[in-house]
């Protein structure tokens, strides 16, 4: 019986669904999540019967069935989350399209949009790192390092980064490097708001100074961009397909049956 | 042995593969872009019943045969009295009926129809009616009179008629929109009216679909999740820039400069699209294997961007649908059971001594 099977992927289908957005409002409170979506498209289809089923012009009747249903992406969502006031020195949003570079321990480089950064100090020197303590890279794929008599460091809209010496001088810290993607939607999420970089997003493009369509915020973090009522309504469309899928195995199974019972 | 079992178990046949096509409708409740598919059953062609060893076999008297005939727009109705109406199903066998529905189709023959989902009358792989000689009825003008010469009249050993059973015709596709979704995607579209994004997988053959969550692929230019190439009205579209907006009309502007604009295409001749997973149609081939070509028609309605269209699947009337094709499935199991107790009584009270 096709349609035994056929509503299992259904109920797959929504069981993914749920899983995403179960991670989406786990992730409402997560500085600079992108909520993701699960995309479905329908499984191939057979034909009932073959070539008896033309016409008399030659042409074919359509009587395929479809096999059900298969997960075909989780696409993110990259629109801004709401900013947030935090005060802090070293707290960077991203207002419009950007991404952070930071460098793992191996040597790799990520893309964040979680701006949270921290000094990493050792001896009278601190390096900008973000909250796993990845070094965060400024344009030129440098760390961005502050010496320990700096004071009031500040980041301009641009991404430069000053602060002002003992002497009350300004100082030169270099500019925090800012990338985009043709595709972000390609990026691959890699777990504590990371992504790095796959064959369908291409490679990270430089956003120089003078063609920066938003602006870097000091003081302030992206909040998610997890809208809380939206995920509750696809909870609910998720649930309820779940549950019709699965009135959709409960009747082949009910068929079944009463074909078992032809035979007394 | 008991022709009613064979006639009772093409109701379970064809209502299981009801089930199936109403299972895939359900699973594909949250598809992007999904279409829901219906059935369509029809009664097997009814057969003449004969007596056998009729000694005498003569022409049933022609006396008087009245036909009702009514027409309403583009269906035409009509009942005889005596004789039948004879009409050739696709497969070359003909079906005798006291009663006809039928519309005239392009070629100005005589057709059953259906109706597809904008209400339109379709005539495609559908039963011709035919005269006394076998041919196919094409008529305009007096068609009560050109109906009255077709009437055949069986021989006096026939003394009825019979079908046997229900079958599963064909899937019909509902191409009605389903409801927009709001996701903000820079390359996520949706069409407001009828029509059809094109894309093109790698053997160069064109796809159709609804599905209008677009990606940019590893060569900058816009494709569906799977790779397939969306087709611009100048070819593939590239996109190198970061702020695309892609208006109404399809046209994608990149950074401000027009790069391409998608080509959405309408379809006339629909009946010929065939589902082939991935929420991509394609145009049916014929029984020589060529494809059978779209009657393309402009597309009149809107490109959205930032939204998708979800599945036009109604769960409602999909579960009415569900509950109403199981219980003509526990009816169909009565009559067979009933029949098998009546066999039992042949075999074993009959029979006993």
């Amino acid at each position: 019986m096709r349609a035994l099977w056929t509503a299992a992927t259904g109920m797959r289908a929504q069981q993914l669904n749920i899983d995403v957005i179960a991670n989406n409002l786990s992730n409402v409170n997560t500085t600079s999540y992108k909520t993701s979506r699960a995309e479905f498209k329908d499984l191939f289809y057979t034909n009932l019967k073959r070539n008896n089923i033309v016409d008399e012009e030659g042409r074919p009747v359509n009587l395929e069935v479809g096999h059900g249903v298969m997960p075909a992406a989780t696409k993110k969502d990259f629109r801004n989350g709401s900013f947030i006031e935090t005060n802090g020195t070293l707290d960077l949003a991203i207002d419009g399209e950007g991404f952070f570079m930071v460098q793992l321990p191996n040597g790799d480089t990520r893309f964040t949009r979680d701006g949270s950064f921290k000094l990493s100090v050792e001896g009278d020197e601190g390096t900008l790192v973000n909250s796993e303590g990845y070094i965060v890279l400024s344009e030129d794929g440098d760390e961005i390092t502050i010496d320990s008599g700096l004071m009031d460091i500040s980041v301009d809209e641009l991404g430069y980064i000053t602060a002002v010496d003992e002497y009350g001088e300004t100082v030169d810290l270099g500019r925090i490097g800012l990338f985009k993607f043709v595709n972000p939607e390609g990026l691959q999420s890699e777990g504590l708001n990371l992504y790095s970089v796959t064959p369908s997003s291409g490679e990270e493009i430089p956003i120089e100074p003078d063609e920066m369509q938003g602006r870097i915020v000091q003081g302030y973090l992206e909040a998610s961009n997890v809208q809380v009522v939206d995920e509750m309504v696809k909870m609910i469309t998720a649930q309820r397909a779940y549950e019709i899928n699965s009135k959709a195995i409960q009747t082949s199974d009910e068929m079944l049956q009463l074909i078992n019972n032809l035979k007394r | 042995m008991n022709r009613g079992l064979y006639i009772s178990a093409t109701s379970l046949v064809a209502n299981q593969k009801r089930l199936d096509v109403l299972a895939n409708n359900l699973a594909n409740v949250n598809t992007t872009g999904y279409k829901k598919d219906i059935s369509l059953m029809e009664t097997f062609p009814e057969k003449l019943l004969s007596r056998i060893n009729d000694k005498r076999p003569k022409i049933r008297g022609i006396g008087e045969n009245e036909i009702d005939y009514e027409q309403d727009g583009d269906v035409h109705r009509a009942r005889t009295q005596k004789g039948y109406f004879v009409v050739r199903t696709p497969y070359g066998e003909k079906s005798y009926v006291k009663e006809i529905q039928f519309t005239i189709d392009d070629d100005g023959y005589l057709k059953t129809y259906y109706r597809d989902d904008r209400g339109e009358y379709k005539t495609d792989y559908e039963n011709y009616i035919i005269d006394r000689t076998g041919n196919r009825v094409q008529g305009t003008g007096n068609l009560e009179a050109l109906l009255e010469q077709i009437v055949y009249f069986p021989p006096s050993h026939v003394i009825g008629t019979m079908n046997a059973g229900v079958n599963f015709k064909r899937i019909v596709t509902d191409y009605s929109p389903g409801e927009l979704i709001e996701t903000g995607g820079t390359f996520d579209l949706a069409l407001l009216g009828d029509g059809f994004f094109q894309v093109q997988g790698e053997d160069g053959t064109t796809y159709y679909t609804r599905d209008g969550s677009f990606i940019v692929n590893e060569d900058g230019y816009l494709s569906t999740l799977k790779g397939e190439i969306v087709i611009g009205t100048n070819g593939p579209i590239e996109i190198d820039g970061e702020d695309v907006e892609i208006d109404g009309n399809g046209v994608v502007r990149v950074d401000g400069d027009e790069v391409g604009t998608i080509n959405v295409v309408n379809i006339g001749n629909k009946e010929f699209l065939r589902k082939i997973g991935d929420n991509l149609y394609r145009m049916a081939l014929d029984r020589n294997g060529e494809e059978i070509p779209a009657e393309e028609e402009p597309f009149e309605g809107q490109v959205l961007q930032g939204f998708l269209e979800g599945s036009n699947v109604n769960a409602i009337s999909e579960m009415v649908e569900m509950i109403t094709l199981l219980r003509d499935f526990e009816a169909s199991q009565r009559a067979v059971r009933a029949q098998d107790e009546m066999l039992e009584k042949v075999s074993n009270e009959i029979g006993r001594v």
